[in-house]
């Protein structure tokens, strides 16, 4: 029988800290996943995902259970990602010849197709704002409704609707900007 | 045949599974023994102060003191001395980032008091405040200017963030790093000697 996890943080509130890698286990590489769609590499994605588990581990005090437990953490991580997403920006401003190159690097390690394809999903997702791609992996990676994205991201559901559109229209034409060259 | 739509091919690429890497979920659970038990419904935690309380709870029961006299009063009849230190505060702030309280020291350290050493250590207490941040940490001559290994939580109702620190008498230098890049000096403190090489710093100066 799985355990919920809100009985897992009851356990770790307990002083059953070994319970919280019941939630790494069940939340991390999902999380990963979102995150590197989210700031652009692996190897950023895998550290606000570590940051963003302890800090959750750190507030767990304060983790309420009416909400679910999935989403707090998102909220989590969206405010970590937002970071380290301007951190790079700054540092790209700072040192342009020093651009994180770690994506193609990443894709070699798959088939030629599959790579190619994880190539251009990332440099699709790279050419919107990050309002827009952080609206646009909300709801279309994550699945979570307009209300669910609201009360991660502090926006109002007008305006994450509008960007959906938006990044929408704009990664349709990045996408067949590409498919006709 | 009708043109798949570029987009969908995209959004069930961005659902396909990742695999984490193992070495950090290990890591995760490595940071997660070492940090203090999170306690249930607490507003904030681990927070500095209580280590502070920590600190006033040992030296009362050192000296035999009444738990129930105020942290202040028992601190003042335990170590001697209960002063706010005197760190100058000759310019307005000019950063947006307000000042909570000066640095102040807040009494000796149970280590000194128990070991009775010459050179006691004082509990100092940083405290900024940036709503705004994601992360402060505290930069100066006592860590190295390590921009992260002294790193300030947040309380989460007025924006403050805290860290209290065991530092030796003496005059000190120290910033504030907020969200790992924007150096701030202590707008209640003394501003350090400007120099166009280093970023704004304060100085923080301990009394015997």
């Amino acid at each position: 029988m799985e355990t919920s996890d809100a009985a897992v943080v009851r356990r770790v509130l307990g002083g059953d800290v070994e319970a919280f890698g019941i939630l790494v286990e069940r939340y991390f590489d999902h999380y990963v996943r979102f995150a590197v769609h989210l700031v652009g590499n692996r190897e950023d994605a895998e550290e606000v995902v570590q940051d963003t588990f302890v800090r959750a581990y750190r507030a767990l005090g304060r983790y309420e259970e009416r909400e679910r437990f999935g989403a707090w953490l998102l909220r989590i991580l969206v405010n970590r990602a937002r970071t380290v997403s301007a951190i790079g920006r700054r540092r790209e401003q700072m040192f342009p010849d020093q651009v994180d190159e770690s994506l193609p690097e990443a894709a070699e390690a798959h088939p030629a197709d599959r790579a190619a394809l994880r190539e251009e999903v990332a440099r699709a997702l790279s050419q919107l704002g990050p309002d827009q791609r952080e609206a646009f992996l909300l709801h279309y990676a994550e699945g979570l409704s307009y209300e669910e994205m609201a009360a991660i991201t502090g926006s109002g559901v007008s305006a994450l609707k509008m960007r959906v559109k938006r990044s929408c229209e704009r990664l349709r034409e990045i996408l067949q900007g590409v498919n006709r060259v | 045949m009708p043109t798949p739509d570029p987009l969908a091919a995209l959004i069930a690429e961005l659902r396909e599974p990742v695999a984490g890497d193992p070495a950090s979920k290990r890591r995760v659970m490595e940071m997660v023994r070492e940090s203090p038990l999170p306690v249930a419904g607490a507003t904030v935690v681990a927070r500095p102060l209580h280590q502070r309380s920590r600190a006033f709870a040992a030296i009362r029961r050192m000296r035999g003191g009444d738990s129930r006299t105020s942290s202040a009063s028992a601190l003042a009849t335990a170590a001697g001395i209960a002063l706010l230190l005197a760190v100058g505060a000759q310019e307005r702030p000019t950063t947006s980032y307000q000042p909570g309280r000066r640095a102040v020291t807040l009494g000796d350290s149970v280590a000194s008091v128990a070991s009775a050493i010459r050179d006691t250590l004082r509990i100092v207490q940083f405290m900024l405040t940036a709503p705004a941040a994601s992360r402060v940490a505290l930069a100066g001559d006592f860590n190295g200017w390590d921009t992260r290994g002294t790193p300030l939580a947040r309380d989460a109702r007025d924006g403050r963030w805290t860290v209290t620190l065991a530092l030796a008498p003496g005059r000190h230098r120290y910033a504030y790093v907020v969200d790992d890049t924007q150096w701030v000096r202590d707008p209640a403190a003394t501003p350090a000697e400007p120099n166009e090489l280093t970023p704004p710093r304060s100085v923080v100066i301990i009394n015997r």
